[in-house]
């Protein structure tokens, strides 16, 4: 019996791979694709214009402290949440708006395996989007301040891409949820991250905490630096290991529910 | 022994609307041609059936088992949608690997079952080309061959000669009826009877989400027998033509409309009745200007019969 059922897990794994094969062939080379780098690439352009500008006035402030500013503002609060929103609620709803889902459910795909097949992708792309857009931005930030930076603060970027990719995580399991649970998901993705995410996080006291974007911040490496501006963005942050921790648990939260309304949810179209 | 398909008191409604209201049906091995208007409830059965939809009242059965979200039942049936979609920018051999792979095939074995249905459905020298450039015709046949690559039990055939050119539609109907010999349980649905009639003498006939009749062809055909056949002749002697037609056994009902020069009659064996005006015509000499049916194919009588 517990054999048959390693079999049968070792069965849904295989079906989630093909599924992720068959899905990252759907979304990489798409238009929506294409829009998404473009924003993806929108710190890159700001970054060139800061080192334009530094040319000219050398008081402009540090490499590292504009990079710091652009992660925490443009790159975490902006870049992110729009990647997120976009991949997260698109990836399984394009199988129902192209009208493809109809394959898929007539394949012996379990609710996990179709849920992750479709989940992974979606956060595979993005983190790809994302690390290739901070790492444009930091190696020529890095450089003005001499070479030694790029190096020096290595462990800074790695911790920016940790906690970026964590947040994606949780953001696309989130905005996956939102998909299977309304209609026009990309518009309430993008009035709850950019809206009640957004503002919530700057709100002082507890409140703060009910927002994913409190607990990315808190892993992110950035809310420490002496800045008035990002101190009062940051009102104050939460231990490092319980931020992955709610982030991680929140993430199960997400799938869970998620694999249930698929098995749940009725998708056929009616006559 | 249970049935292969089996229905038992299913309702199912959307809203206020009544999809399928009541159904009670058994379906065996062979294939069976699911016959009804647009918007009769024939894509709500095929979907109850393959677990897409939830009855809101009554038990459904596909080989003996609930189908509703039971993705382990897809092992055993295929299903050709309705839906002219595709993940266009596969290759047809792609799409197809995949749909074999998603089934359990390894990669090669996938990839040899998949060019071996390509070949079947005359799509092998289109194998590279994306789905996005096959002609109607290549993407219903794909369609199909997609839901055979795991050699089902049963097949469920949603419209499946939507956008056939003519040598298509008549191989895919010569595919269905070997599908049928082979043992394999066909479910076809259409609005079309000759095309029903065409793959099989089984039909379920099914309009407003009720079935009207189910049985063989002949039966059906028996039936439509039972309801008026209208016929409207064109002549300048209208009422004369009426004093006879009034005795005829056959005739059930008749209007002349002299403004407009011709006589609408409803007669219950329109080829007695066909054959009774051309007697006349001929025999007692009246002029018959034209004759006009407006069930006069097989198509409108069905239409005719589901009124």
């Amino acid at each position: 019996m517990e054999e048959q059922v390693r079999k049968s897990h070792r069965k849904q794994f295989s079906q989630m791979r093909i599924l992720y094969s068959l899905t990252m062939r759907n979304i990489v080379k798409t238009k929506r694709t294409l829009f998404l780098s473009l924003i993806a690439l929108a710190p890159a352009i700001i970054t060139v214009i800061f080192i334009l500008q530094r040319l000219t006035n050398t008081d402009s402030g540090t490499g590292f402290n504009f990079y710091t500013i652009l992660m925490s503002t443009f790159q975490i609060r902006g870049v992110l949440l729009i990647l997120t929103v976009f991949y997260g609620s698109t990836v399984f709803t394009d199988e129902i708006d192209r009208k493809t889902l109809v394959y898929l459910q007539g394949r012996p795909i379990s609710g996990w395996a179709m849920i992750v097949g479709k989940y992974l992708p979606a956060v595979v792309v993005s983190s790809s989007l994302i690390i290739i857009s901070t790492i444009i931005c930091y190696v020529p930030l890095m450089w003005i301040d001499g070479k030694d930076a790029i190096f020096g603060n290595a462990t800074i970027l790695l911790r920016d891409l940790g906690a970026m990719i964590i947040g994606a995580f949780a953001y696309i399991a989130l905005m996956l949820l939102l998909s299977l649970l309304f209609k026009k998901p990309v518009i309430w993705g993008l009035v709850f991250t950019l809206g009640w995410e957004n503002t919530v996080v700057n709100i002082p006291g507890p409140i703060h905490k009910v927002t994913i974007l409190h607990w990315i911040e808190s892993i992110y490496p950035h809310v420490n630096v002496t800045n008035e501006f990002l101190a009062a963005l940051h009102p104050s942050s939460s231990p490092i290991s319980t931020s992955i921790q709610v982030l991680v648990v929140l993430t199960l939260i997400f799938l869970a529910v998620s694999i249930y309304m698929y098995k749940t949810k009725e998708f056929s179209f009616n006559e | 022994m249970s049935s292969v398909i089996s229905f038992t008191s299913v309702s199912r409604w959307f809203g206020d609307v009544i999809a399928l209201n009541d159904i009670s049906l058994n379906i065996e091995g062979g294939i069976t041609g699911l016959l009804g208007p647009n918007g009769a409830g024939k894509s709500t059965f095929i979907n109850l059936v393959t677990g897409r939809l939830k009855p809101s009242k009554g038990r459904v059965t596909i080989l003996g088992e609930n189908p509703l979200h039971n993705y382990k039942l897809t092992r055993f049936y295929g299903f050709v949608p309705e839906q002219d979609a595709y993940y266009e920018r596969l290759t047809g051999l792609e799409f197809m690997t995949y749909m074999a792979r998603l089934h359990g095939f390894d990669k090669r074995g996938a990839t040899r079952l998949s060019m071996e249905l390509l070949e079947r459905h005359g799509l092998i020298n289109h194998q590279n080309k994306p789905v996005a450039a096959y002609s109607k015709g290549m993407r219903q046949r794909i369609k199909l061959a997609q839901a055979l690559i795991h050699d089902p039990e049963v097949i469920f055939l949603d419209e499946p000669l939507n956008g056939m050119d003519p040598v298509g539609r008549a191989e895919t109907i010569d595919l269905i009826k070997t599908l049928g010999k082979q043992g394999k349980t066909v479910i076809v649905s259409s609005h079309i009877l000759f095309e029903v009639e065409a793959m099989t003498q089984q039909i379920v006939l099914i309009n407003n989400g009720r079935i009207l009749a189910e049985g063989q062809v002949d039966e059906i055909r028996g039936l439509i027998d039972e309801y008026p056949h209208n016929v409207i002749i064109y002549s300048d002697r209208l009422r004369e033509l009426a004093t006879v037609f009034v005795n005829l056994p056959d005739v059930v009902d008749m209007h002349i409309k002299e403004d407009q020069g011709f006589l609408k009659v409803q007669s219950r064996e329109p080829e007695n009745f066909y054959h009774t005006i051309v007697k006349i015509a001929v025999e007692d000499g009246f002029n018959i200007t034209r004759i006009e049916s407006p069930d006069d194919n097989l198509q409108s009588v069905f239409k005719y019969l589901v009124k």
